[in-house]
């Protein structure tokens, strides 16, 4: 992959149409300390969308904003819009368990279920119960086929998710969320527990899945949000310190701690 | 000079923990050896001995006795003997100087009767009322065309019986509505029960006609109705094959018989249906309330003080004496609810009690009371191992929180609930203390299943196998037969527990092959 042959468009430019999510003066207190502290980013539709800092900084917490996960902590506050599709998602009456159909997630550990791969990658289906068991077993294998794994599992579909091995298992928690046909991801530090070869694997199948959806991810490496994002966001302490696309936040960083964290001073 | 090494001491700690858990085993080894044997020793085919006692004011007396013990080693012997004008078997302990060994001319048999007791005899002859004044000497044919002639009159008797039900009812609305209509078939009704009245004694006269004559060891002929005796044995002319056959037959009827001689002989049908029953009843109770307690603990309820003290008292409910449940349960669920629940529901047969005398759905309310802690501890034990990322994963692909609670938390806690479970069973089998309180009894009359609308009788008291043991050490000081029937029942009882832990141990081993996430 040639970083240099990439033409990302500049965010200013950007029209409504080509925005997935617009995230309107977001701020979220979890167990009464804030968090997130007013963030309005507008994040294209169809790129990838690295979200950068450091430990503790609430990446994370922005992630999970946008479907909703922080409200499994009970003691949340949440203000703001968060804009998909001309809903906002914060709205008390909007259906989270469709939401989160619509908004994939995949975790830094992959958290597969004590089941079959097969029922695995159909679980949230079979939640839906409106299929039926070919149109299933069509999602189930289009999934795989979207996650690059289909050729690994296909003769072994009907055992335990648990012989596969970390990278595998990573890839079929993408499977899991794509076979619902989200139209954004959420990747939360996807290969931080993978090995070199494995997160090549998935930086790859990533670059294929943005033909199609709209990919948000939280990294703590640098190197990899440089080479696979188009657009990368850094938050500093609850704060969105800065937001461009990926070579102009790397290459010319317009504030001080920018710069300090992707140098590494901040250690 | 320096130590250059710390002296390794640890092979005292391996020591002291070995003999610990080797004395545990041993002790263990132990305990079910002694009840293996002594329970089994119930089942045994004791040898017959022609014996001349004297007693304590110098009367000679002389008899057909069991011998329970060896009389080569021990001076004191324990001979089970039987008192046709009482007759009961009595026990008796007699000096070695005190006894004279006869030998044996003619075989002594042993009569085991229908009420538990047991005759020792010998010149056997049969009598048949069919052919007056015939009397033969004992064979096995005869015996058994006399059983086929007894089978026979008390099929007849069986239904006669039940015809004559059904009359005696019809009898009583007559009686009742007194138009003249009804005096004619009043009449009719009337001879028509007579008639069966006088066939039925004829067919009862006809039974205790066919008779047992035998003597005992004094000469004396005593005769008794064949009806009335199960089976015979020769107990010292019996092969190793026999002796097995009549321990099996033995064994059967330990499981398939009530209890006779006030719980000292017979078997434990009765007190092994209500144990089962009980145990079942209580799982049924006990295990959804303890699961949705433990399920509200873990998933739901806020941590705060009020959580903490719930949890703290629930955890040591599980050390409360099991008597106090016991008083607890009869104050609360018979006095209480079951009074109120009479006045509500059964107020006709009122003043004589339903549900507001102890019974099987209080003892099994009182026994799942007992074992709710237990429950509901494993049970949140098991939701603690429930690995946040995949409750989390599960929300994310759009579950509500009640599905990822049935399809994700339940079946990887699935295990630890079974568990649970086990512990409850094994608990619940086990308790005598609260039961005595709240429902069991020494002999019940009727089962609490039968073939009667709701068939289900949960306001009957019941027999336990546990409370049989407790009533079996109070006779074990006048009968050995008794003590040994106790431990039989212990047995059976260990025997329960250990089937009841098995099966729910392979359902957890399943469950967590299954459902393994690591």
């Amino acid at each position: 992959m040639n970083l240099f042959s990439r033409k990302t468009t500049p965010l200013k430019k950007l029209t409504p149409e080509n925005i997935a999510v617009n995230i309107e003066s977001l701020s979220v207190e979890l167990n009464n300390k804030v968090v997130l502290d007013n963030i309005s980013m507008r994040i294209p539709a169809y790129s990838i969308t690295s979200i950068i800092g450091q430990s503790g900084c609430g990446k994370t917490t922005l992630l999970n904003s946008m479907n909703r996960m922080n409200e499994l902590i009970t003691d949340h506050k949440i203000t703001g819009h968060i804009w998909m599709d001309k809903r906002d998602i914060n709205h008390k009456r909007e259906n989270v368990a469709r939401l989160r159909t619509n908004v994939g997630m995949v975790f830094q550990q992959p958290n597969p279920f004590p089941m079959t791969i097969y029922e695995n990658v159909g679980f949230g289906l079979k939640l839906q119960q409106q299929y039926s068991r070919r149109q299933i077993d069509d999602a189930i294998e289009k999934a795989l086929i979207n996650a690059g794994l289909w050729d690994e599992v296909k003769d072994r579909l009907h055992e335990p998710a648990m012989i596969l091995s970390g990278g595998q298992q990573q890839r079929l928690m993408i499977a899991r969320a794509l076979a619902l046909k989200p139209q954004i991801l959420l990747l939360d530090e996807p290969t931080s527990a993978l090995d070199p070869l494995a997160t090549l694997f998935i930086e790859e199948l990533m670059q294929s899945l943005k033909q199609h959806t709209t990919i948000v991810m939280v990294t703590h490496n640098m190197q990899q949000a440089a080479r696979i994002s188009d657009y990368t966001a850094f938050i500093h302490k609850g704060e969105l310190i800065e937001y461009t696309d990926s070579d102009s936040l790397f290459t010319q960083p317009k504030h001080k701690q920018t710069e300090d964290y992707i140098t590494g001073r901040y250690g | 000079m320096t130590k250059l090494y710390k002296p390794d001491n640890s092979f005292i700690t391996i020591n002291l923990a070995a003999s610990a858990a080797a004395m545990l085993s041993l002790a263990l080894i132990g305990l079910i050896m002694f009840v293996l044997i002594k329970g089994l020793s119930y089942f045994i085919v004791y040898p017959t001995v022609n014996v001349q006692i004297t007693d304590k004011h110098g009367n000679a007396l002389e008899y057909y006795a069991q011998l329970y013990d060896d009389k080569q080693v021990q001076e004191e012997h324990v001979l089970l003997v039987y008192h046709p004008n009482t007759q009961k078997n009595q026990q008796l302990f007699v000096h070695d100087d005190n006894i004279i060994y006869r030998p044996i001319i003619h075989p002594i048999w042993t009569l085991n009767l229908n009420d538990g007791s047991q005759i020792f005899a010998s010149h056997l002859t049969l009598q048949s009322s069919s052919v007056p004044n015939k009397i033969e000497r004992y064979s096995r044919a005869a015996y058994s065309d006399l059983r086929d002639e007894i089978y026979q009159l008390q099929t007849q008797l069986r239904t006669l019986t039940t015809t004559l039900i059904p009359l005696n009812i019809e009898l009583a609305t007559f009686t009742e509505s007194g138009s003249m209509k009804d005096k004619i078939r009043y009449e009719k009704t009337h001879m028509q029960i007579m008639s069966l009245m006088a066939q039925k004694q004829q067919l009862e006269t006809q039974l205790n006609g066919i008779q047992i004559h035998y003597q005992q060891a004094d000469g004396t002929p005593i005769s008794i109705p064949l009806y009335q005796v199960d089976y015979l044995i020769d107990s010292n002319g019996l092969s190793l094959l026999e002796r097995m056959s009549v321990s099996a037959l033995k064994m059967w009827n330990f499981m398939s018989d009530d209890p006779k001689q006030s719980n000292a002989s017979g078997g434990v049908f009765p007190a092994l249906f209500g144990t089962l029953l009980l145990v079942f009843l209580m799982t049924i109770l006990v295990m959804p309330f303890g699961v949705l307690t433990a399920l509200y603990l873990h998933e739901f309820a806020p941590y705060n003080y009020f959580t903490i003290i719930l949890r703290t008292i629930i955890t040591n409910l599980a050390g409360i004496p099991a008597i106090v449940y016991g008083v607890f349960g009869l104050g609360l669920f018979v006095f209480v609810m079951g009074t109120t629940l009479d006045q509500w529901l059964y107020s006709d047969t009122l003043p004589s009690p339903t549900f507001g005398a102890p019974g099987l759905l209080w003892a099994a309310l009182t026994m799942a009371l007992l074992t709710l802690p237990v429950v509901i501890v494993s049970t949140e034990e098991g939701l603690r191992q429930v690995p946040e990322g995949l409750k989390k994963g599960a929300m994310a692909l759009g579950a509500t929180k009640f599905e990822m609670i049935t399809k994700i938390v339940l079946p990887i806690a699935s295990p630890s609930i079974v568990t649970g479970g086990i512990l409850a069973i094994a608990r619940a089998a086990g308790e005598v203390t609260p039961l005595l309180l709240v429902g069991a009894v020494m002999s019940a009359p009727v089962l609490p299943v039968d073939n009667e609308f709701p068939f289900i009788h949960l306001e009957r008291q019941f027999m336990h196998l546990g409370v049989l043991v407790f009533d079996g050490v109070f006779h074990s000081q006048t009968t050995i037969d008794a003590s040994s029937m106790m431990f039989a029942t212990c047995l059976l009882l260990i025997l329960i527990v250990i089937v009841l832990n098995s099966m729910a141990s392979w359902l957890r081993y399943r469950l967590k092959k299954q459902y393994d996430w690591q």
